[in-house]
């Protein structure tokens, strides 16, 4: 239903480039998440971002729909934009976790989230030592919500790759978790 | 030297292409083995870790309003082309100066034999 809704909003916006502030408004959030969990700072997200969308509108009219959502179109541009930015800087990629965790438990109690934030501290240690293809997977996987075929999609995989690597992040990231002493029971 | 640079690119990514569809490939022939259970309890703490965030809303309006202005660029036809650089107008003025000085070397020499020939 929402790829049906899509097409249509694209389809919409390559013969009415007015019609472009449709797709802005629809996937900003998610590009902007995305691309904050993977460079780790407000700024380079929101500029990051903001070539992303132009990007897109640069090149939307060489968008075609062969099974691929438009989604995933949009994410590989950013996708693309991040590879980039971590190339020129020689940049690790930082997970900022610490800000997420503070909003997410912002309604806890404060013993839950003294351990939520404890939590955070570890799994930000474990995942920022993660290859950076397992980092992007995570965040694609556990921020965005997408399919593995989407995921493989965006960073040039099979799905059947893409499965396989997920499980295995997470046991790499369970068995280090464990090393540091976090239940995750 | 840009060039050289971007050649450079493009063969280290199809070359990275290359080894990771061998990986792949690889993978696929010996799958994962474990168990859901192995792996299910670390999924609620990533998921609780990676919450979605969203651009302040000063961000959005700006971005909004730039993309509006670059959209009614493309509507009203205009194209922003990039501008000749430095590089390429030295290499254009050169060109341009050494086909000047072979074009009158040519005529230099061969007028005096024409004089000499008409005389």
């Amino acid at each position: 239903m929402t790829d049906q809704r899509d097409g249509a909003i694209v389809e919409n916006a390559k013969n009415d480039p007015d019609a472009f502030s449709g797709i802005y408004e629809q996937y900003v959030d998610r590009i902007y998440s995305y691309i904050y969990h993977r460079v780790g700072n407000v700024h380079d997200a929101e500029d990051l971002t903001s070539r992303t969308f132009f990007r897109a509108l640069a090149h939307l009219q060489s968008y075609e729909d062969k099974g691929v959502p438009f989604s995933a179109w949009l994410f590989r541009i950013a996708h693309n934009l991040i590879a980039n930015w971590h190339r020129d800087r020689g940049r690790r990629p930082v997970v900022a976790l610490d800000e997420l965790v503070m909003r997410a438990a912002a309604h806890e109690h404060p013993e839950a989230l003294a351990q939520s934030q404890d939590e955070a501290r570890l799994l930000r240690e474990t995942m920022r030592a993660l290859d950076p293809t397992r980092q992007e997977l995570l965040v694609l996987k556990f921020s965005e919500d997408l399919s593995n075929a989407e995921i493989g999609a965006i960073m040039g995989r099979s799905e059947g790759a893409i499965k396989s690597l997920y499980h295995r992040t997470l046991l790499a990231l369970r068995k280090e978790m464990l090393k540091k002493g976090l239940d995750i029971q | 030297m840009t060039e050289k640079l971007q050649a450079r690119d493009r063969v280290s990514a199809g070359l990275g292409a290359s080894l990771q569809d061998i990986r792949d490939r690889f993978v696929a022939l010996y799958p994962f083995r474990g168990t859901i259970d192995e792996y299910q309890p670390i999924e609620g703490v990533v998921r609780g870790a990676l919450q979605p965030v969203g651009p302040s809303a000063g961000f959005r309006e700006n971005l909004r309003g730039n993309l509006n202005i670059a959209v009614e660029r493309k509507v009203a036809g205009v194209v922003i082309e990039r501008g000749h650089s430095f590089r390429a107008g030295i290499i254009i003025g050169i060109s341009a100066g050494v086909a000047t000085a072979l074009i009158a070397t040519i005529f230099f020499l061969l007028r005096p034999r024409t004089c000499r020939s008409q005389g």
